[in-house]
Order: C-alpha cells, then sequence, then structure tokens
C-alpha cells in the first residue's frame, strides 16, 4: 500500500498526531508571547469586546433591576438618612461660619486691648438692643463689676458712647444715637474743637459735631476724634464729617458752625465693646500708649490759642 | 459550504460565551464546559475528524482568552474529540442518558487531562484537589446542560442526533 493511500486512511490519526505534536511542542517551549500569539490574543480581544460591553450592560442593568424591587425601601430610607445627615451638616456649616466670624471679631477686639492695658479696658457683652431702646445699649456688667456712670464705651472702630445709668449686673450705655450724649471732640487733621452730640433718633446714625469756629477749616471727610479734654482716651474715631452747615455763605454774623458726622462704630451692629474702666487716663499713660495720637511736636494746634484768638471775628 | 460556516461560528460563539457570559450561571465557582459540549457532539455526528477541528479551534480561542500556553486546552480538546468519536461508533442509542453519560466521561477525560499537564507544568499544584474540586463538578454541571445544549445544536445543524454511517 503506498503511503498516499495509507495516510488518507488513516487521515483522522494523523490529523491527530500533528495537532498532539504541535500542542506538546508549544507546550514544552511554553512561549506565550511570540508573534502568532499575540496575533491571536488580538483577534481574541477584539472579537470578544462586544460580548464583554454587553455582558457588562447585561449586568449593570439586571443589578439596577433586582435593586430597584428588591432594594427600593432601602435606598428610600437611606435617602431619607441621607437627607437628615445633610441638614445636619449644613447646621455644622452654618453654626461654624458664625463661630469663625466671632473668633475673628474677638479676635481685633483682643488686639485692640492689649495695647491698651493701662486704660483697664472691660470687655462687656451686650444683652438688649440700641434699635428698641432707641440708642441705648444694655450691657452685662454692673456696678458689681465696678461699672460707674460716666465710664467711656468704645470698640476697635470708634466711640460708642457713654455709660449713663448702672444697675447691680446690667448697666446702660447712651450711643451716640442718644441726644443726651455729648463727647468733645476734635478734627483729627488741624485739631479744630468741638462737640458730638447725637441726632436723638434711632432712625439715622449721623449725630452733630457743634459749636465749630466759623472761621476754622472744615471738610467733608474729616476725621472726627476725641478730644484730650473728653473722658475718652483721645484720638480715637468717632466718625467722619458727611456734611458742613454754616460758612461763607452763611449770616455773616454767626459765630459757629455745625457739620454731620457719620460714627464710625454703628451699634446696632455690634456684640461686644469695652467699657473703659478708668476714665481718663493721665498725661504720662497717654505718652506711653503708642496707639494714641497726639499732636505733633512744635505745632500748635487750635486748642493752644486764647480765647480772644479763637472767637475774635 | 453553510454548514462549515455555521460549524466555524458555532465554535468561535461557544468559545466567545464560555470565556465571556457563560459565569452569569456559575454555581459554587463552576461553568459548565460550552466547547467541549461542541466537541463531543460533533464527535458523535461528524466523526474524528470534525471533532478534532472543533477542538482545535476552541482551543486555541480558550488558551488566548485564557492567558494559558499555546496548546493546553488544544491538546485536551483534541484528545477528547478523538475518543469521543471513536466510542460514540459503539454506542448503539440515542438515549439522552447515554449521550449525557458520554459527556461526563468526556469531560472527566479533558478535566484529567488539564490537571496533568498543569501539574507537568507546575508540580506544586494540588491535583487531587483540583481533581475533586474543580473537573469533577464541572464535568458533572456539562453533563446537566448536555440536554438542553444538543438540542438546539441540532435545531442549528438542521438534523437530529444519528450515528455517522458504519456504526453499529
Amino acid at each position: 500500500m503506498s503511503i498516499p493511500r495509507r495516510i488518507r486512511e488513516y487521515r483522522p490519526v494523523v490529523i491527530l498526531c500533528i495537532i498532539v505534536a504541535l500542542s506538546l511542542a508549544s507546550l514544552a517551549s511554553g512561549t506565550r508571547s511570540n508573534i502568532i500569539s499575540r496575533g491571536l490574543k488580538t483577534s481574541v480581544s477584539v472579537i470578544s469586546y462586544p460580548f464583554l460591553k454587553a455582558m457588562s450592560a447585561v449586568s449593570h442593568a439586571k443589578d439596577y433591576a433586582v435593586g430597584f424591587v428588591l432594594y427600593y425601601d432601602d435606598t428610600v430610607q437611606e435617602n431619607g438618612e441621607l437627607r437628615r445627615q445633610q441638614a445636619d451638616l449644613l447646621t455644622q456649616t452654618k453654626d461654624r461660619k458664625e463661630i469663625l466670624t466671632e473668633n475673628a471679631r474677638l479676635r481685633k477686639l483682643l488686639e485692640f486691648e492689649r495695647p491698651l492695658a493701662s486704660l483697664a479696658l472691660e470687655p462687656v457683652e451686650i444683652v438688649g438692643g440700641a434699635f428698641e431702646l432707641e440708642g441705648t445699649l444694655l450691657v452685662d456688667r454692673g456696678s458689681w463689676h465696678g461699672i460707674k456712670v460716666g465710664m467711656c464705651a468704645m470698640t476697635p472702630d470708634g466711640v460708642v458712647g457713654r455709660v449713663t445709668d448702672v444697675g447691680p449686673f446690667i448697666s446702660s450705655v447712651s450711643t451716640l444715637q442718644k441726644a443726651d450724649c455729648r463727647i468733645s471732640a476734635m478734627i483729627r487733621r488741624n485739631r479744630v474743637r468741638g462737640i458730638v452730640r447725637g441726632s436723638g433718633s434711632s432712625l439715622t446714625p449721623i449725630c452733630t459735631l457743634d459749636y465749630i469756629d466759623i472761621k476754622e477749616d472744615v471738610k467733608v471727610g474729616d476725621e472726627v476724634v476725641t478730644s484730650p479734654e473728653s473722658q475718652f482716651p483721645a484720638g480715637y474715631p468717632i466718625g467722619k464729617i458727611v456734611a458742613v452747615h454754616g460758612g461763607e455763605d452763611s449770616d455773616e454774623r454767626a459765630l459757629l458752625k455745625s457739620a454731620e458726622v457719620k460714627p464710625a462704630a454703628n451699634p446696632y451692629h455690634l456684640d461686644e465693646l469695652f467699657v473703659v474702666r478708668r476714665g481718663t487716663p493721665s498725661h504720662e499713660e497717654l505718652a506711653g500708649a503708642a496707639q494714641i495720637e497726639v499732636a505733633p511736636a512744635g505745632k500748635a494746634g487750635p486748642d493752644s490759642k486764647t480765647m480772644q484768638e479763637r472767637y475774635a471775628p | 459550504m453553510y454548514r462549515a460556516i455555521a460549524w466555524a461560528l458555532a465554535i468561535i460563539a461557544a468559545a466567545l460565551v464560555q470565556t465571556t457570559w457563560l459565569s452569569v450561571i456559575k454555581v459554587e465557582g463552576v461553568i459548565p464546559n460550552l466547547p467541549l459540549l461542541l466537541v463531543v457532539y460533533f464527535a458523535v455526528n461528524d466523526g474524528e475528524e470534525r471533532a478534532m477541528f472543533t477542538g482545535l479551534i476552541a482551543g486555541v480561542f480558550r488558551d488566548v482568552a485564557g492567558d494559558t500556553t499555546l496548546g493546553h486546552y488544544v491538546l485536551c480538546n483534541v484528545l477528547v474529540g478523538y475518543l469521543a468519536a471513536r466510542i460514540s461508533h459503539r454506542l448503539v442509542t440515542d438515549h439522552p442518558a447515554v449521550k449525557t453519560g458520554l459527556v461526563f466521561s468526556a469531560a472527566l477525560v479533558h478535566g484529567m487531562l488539564y490537571t496533568l499537564l498543569l501539574y507537568v507544568q507546575k508540580p506544586d499544584i494540588g491535583a487531587i484537589h483540583m481533581i475533586l474540586n474543580v473537573v469533577v463538578p464541572e464535568s458533572l454541571y456539562t453533563a446537566i446542560v448536555t440536554p438542553v445544549v444538543f438540542f438546539f445544536l441540532a435545531l442549528c445543524f438542521g438534523r437530529r442526533l444519528s450515528h455517522p454511517a458504519g456504526a453499529t
């Protein structure tokens, strides 16, 4: 029998032998990264890709459907719980913001108080609003704490007012909105003197700087500060001039003019303030306080003029 | 010609399903061996050559997809296909139980061959443990799905299972 005929007769066995031999050779070599293997792997991955994507989509759809049917109640409960947590977190966030604001405010007060330790500033908390009391603030310190009538109330922004009534534990501070609050003041730029008087109205914060010599130079925008004659430490801001009444076009016989002052500290926006325990500090203390401005040496201020010079026509 | 194309497509589809979708019906980590079912089906219906080529294509696909050394599944599939075809010549019944038994035996032989080859390459594997915990359950699972798969294969290839000419 010829070899080709024999091969045809035993073709399955021959094929088996060839495939087995090739497989064993491949297994014996153990290589996985030859060209044939890489090509086959690429082909298989390309062919498999749609199947894998379809399987992934089906799996997601199944999970979604099963979750929707079986875990609907759990999801609703979890959603409610998450909403409550979100509400709690929002509340905490608001509290945190409030705490941060308060912290910044207290830092400012602390930085204000440190250099003025000689003035014995007493930090007090406002317990009663200014608006409903028409310009009077109730603070949480009284005679029990050493507060006395006439003490000055101020903030880092500027003067607030004066203590006008003292109870055992609570005191009243008349702000610059009260008509009976009068503070001796001067203009920082040229030290022109005057008296700041409250407007007497809770509707407007504007107060008045009275008794200004008709000849003095007073402009809108000038900063008004406490004068050395006042019970306040000298040089602390009261406000800025927003309007001037009287002057060149007014009655020539008038000796005085006035100006409207917008206070630097708005009493309606305060939570805390300082009460100056010791009243007017001594000149030595004032000289030692770096924060307190005094008139430049060698320059005579208007307060050095005689009464005749100041009011002469 | 149509039958040859359908045959090739069926093998590739079976290998694809085996490596992708069949994990959906996984039971305790065991899935049926779909390409082996095709190998046995074509061994019973078309003889050794068709069974061996079925095993070759399906084996190459699984070797590549499974990142095993090329020839691992090929050798197992081809040998099982040849043996199944030889044995099916001796079978005298079309009863599903006989075909299921044939598939179970083929799956067992396939699994043992695979384990043997793996053991030769990596002697530190637990061969007995693997046979008991993977091969036997997989063979049983494959045998269980045999009637269903054979039914659909018979529908696709247009004729019921029957012995090739000359079988006794």
